[in-house]
């Protein structure tokens, strides 16, 4: 175990940027993921996700097309493409009337998924990078990622804590939110357009995979750990950190991609997670 | 007067509901929406709340309703998805939300709301370890928490069983006494109307297709001789007619 870390903190000046990315985004992404896991949207989340593959594919396209927005010399153009169809691609979930339906995120995540491929079906490099993006790597990330993940932490943890008991009335129960005057419709967009935001940031670092697999697990084990709603807001963040952490280290050791390590890290201790929440419920 | 509608035209998606309804609800009074399925009591309700548009007419709110401080809103079920975690007193607490309380204060109303509707002592227990009749009363302690000068009910008890409709509606006909609570009630039970009742918004659904349903209003007296009633409950309409049960307040 001992060796495991040394040769981990070996790495540091070679991999620590994307190391601190990838638990800073995994903290974040738990977060929204409460809100996501609370109104019944994880298929959402995968939806987004492949919305936001869709807007890189678009912008690297759009590049070919134009060479002022050519991806290569212009690193920020993906980035917002991604951002941008992951909030599109939310803001139009929020508008569907009632529940959102399974179907219209089944669509999307279809849709993006076809089409971010035929886009770039005959740029070679372009189809790489949406591969790049579908099997999830943290090496790329850069010094701006961290900090960019860093000030997203702390503004949606501040938000979370100071407006907890509105964003969660506004998650569970939308007719009485409005009812008793919340802006339901504002929080229910903002909440929005801020995951597609964070999803549309965290694609660009870490890929598909990290994303929704971080979007949805940790709120999802959270949910079967704690007693309250509230709870989930600061055990989903710190399980995703913590189960980045050992993973990201056991990957490294292993030679293994962290991303997959550590999603899988994740998705396995949900099992034990489902068999404590279980008992509890069984008890008095 | 706390809540006025005057003249105006309720709409659910692009089809006009209900037309030309004028309510007032005074405090003190408890006004129960009756009518069948699909007449438009919810979306009375609704409109009354002001969230719903209204391009014709006017919803007027007293001043102390302003900003829905002061008032509760209990919704025909629990929406929360029953995998989420949550105790009785953080649901309860839901019901605070967008209030300026501080800590102390805020754990008192959750406990007397707790209190008020008979489940005492449960603030820890998990939510979902309650029957749903607990479940029901502890939506409507989400709404009490508020401390609330108007509570509005859109259909409380349908997804109840007669045995628990019962003991909900003399918790609420015992709270509408104790604490002076205004009722503005959204429901087809027309048993419960006749127990706690004293106003009653009737509404009428059209005769033609495509045209829009109206509202009659008056007193619980008034309501029982109208021919509507009959017309719309059919043999039904004697339920609200008749004597009142032992627990009931008195009229």
């Amino acid at each position: 175990m001992s060796q495991l870390l040394d040769d981990f903190l070996s790495s540091w000046s070679l991999f620590g940027t994307a190391w601190l990315t990838g638990w800073l985004c995994a903290a974040l992404l738990a977060l929204l993921g409460v809100f996501t896991v609370a109104r019944r949207q994880v298929l959402v989340g995968l939806a987004l996700s492949q919305a936001s593959t869709l807007g890189t594919a678009l912008a690297i396209w759009l590049g070919e097309l134009a060479p002022s927005l050519d991806h290569h010399q212009h690193h920020g153009v993906p980035l917002v493409g991604a951002c941008l169809l992951a909030v599109v691609a939310a803001h139009l979930m929020t508008s569907l009337r009632g529940r959102v339906p399974d179907a219209a995120a089944a669509w999307i995540w279809l849709a993006c998924s076809a089409g971010s491929v035929l886009l770039l079906a005959h740029s070679p490099h372009g189809t790489e990078e949406v591969e790049t993006l579908m099997f999830s790597t943290l090496i790329g990330a850069s010094e701006l990622d961290l900090y960019v993940f860093g000030t997203a932490l702390l503004l949606a943890g501040f938000a979370a804590a100071r407006w907890s008991a509105p964003l969660l009335l506004t998650a569970t129960d939308l007719q009485t939110a409005r009812a008793l005057g919340l802006p339901a419709t504002w929080i229910t967009r903002a909440t929005a357009w801020v995951t597609g935001l964070g999803i549309g940031l965290a694609l660009h670092a870490t890929g598909t995979l990290y994303t929704f697999g971080y979007l949805v697990l940790p709120a999802l084990t959270a949910r079967h750990l704690c007693r309250r709603m509230r709870s989930m807001l600061w055990v989903a963040p710190l399980l995703a950190v913590a189960t980045s952490m050992v993973a990201f280290v056991l990957a490294h050791g292993a030679d293994l991609p962290p991303a997959q390590v550590a999603v899988m890290a994740q998705a396995v201790l949900l099992v034990p997670a489902w068999s404590i929440g279980r008992i509890r419920r069984r008890g008095p | 007067m706390l809540l006025e509608l005057d003249k105006v035209r309720l709409p659910r998606g692009s089809a006009v509901v209900l037309d030309d309804v004028s309510l007032r609800i005074a405090p003190g009074r408890a006004t129960f929406v009756l009518g069948p399925n699909g007449s438009g009591k919810s979306t009375l309700l609704l409109g009354a709340l002001g969230l719903l548009p209204t391009r014709v007419g006017r919803v007027t709110r007293a001043p102390e309703l302003q900003g829905a401080a002061r008032l509760g809103f209990v919704p025909q079920r629990v929406t929360l998805d029953d995998s989420l975690p949550t105790t009785v007193g953080e649901f309860v607490g839901l019901g605070l939300a967008g209030l300026r309380v501080d800590r102390h204060e805020r754990g008192r109303r959750i406990e007397q709301a707790i209190e008020t509707v008979g489940l005492g002592g449960h603030r820890q227990r998990s939510f979902w370890a309650h029957s749903e009749g607990e479940r029901q009363r502890l939506l409507l302690a989400r709404a009490l928490a508020r401390r609330p000068l108007l509570l509005c009910m859109d259909e409380p008890t349908a997804s109840l069983d007669p045995a628990a409709s019962h003991e909900f509606w003399l918790l609420v006909d015992r709270l509408r006494r104790e604490h002076d609570l205004t009722l503005c009630c959204a429901t087809h039970d027309l048993l419960a109307a006749r127990w706690v009742a004293t106003d009653v918004a009737l509404c009428v659904p059209a005769t033609r297709p495509g045209a829009a349903g109206r509202v009659l209003t008056g007193t619980l007296q008034e309501a029982r001789t109208w021919p509507e009633t009959d017309a719309v409950f059919g043999p039904t309409a004697a339920l609200l007619r008749g004597d009142r049960p032992p627990g009931a307040s008195p009229r």
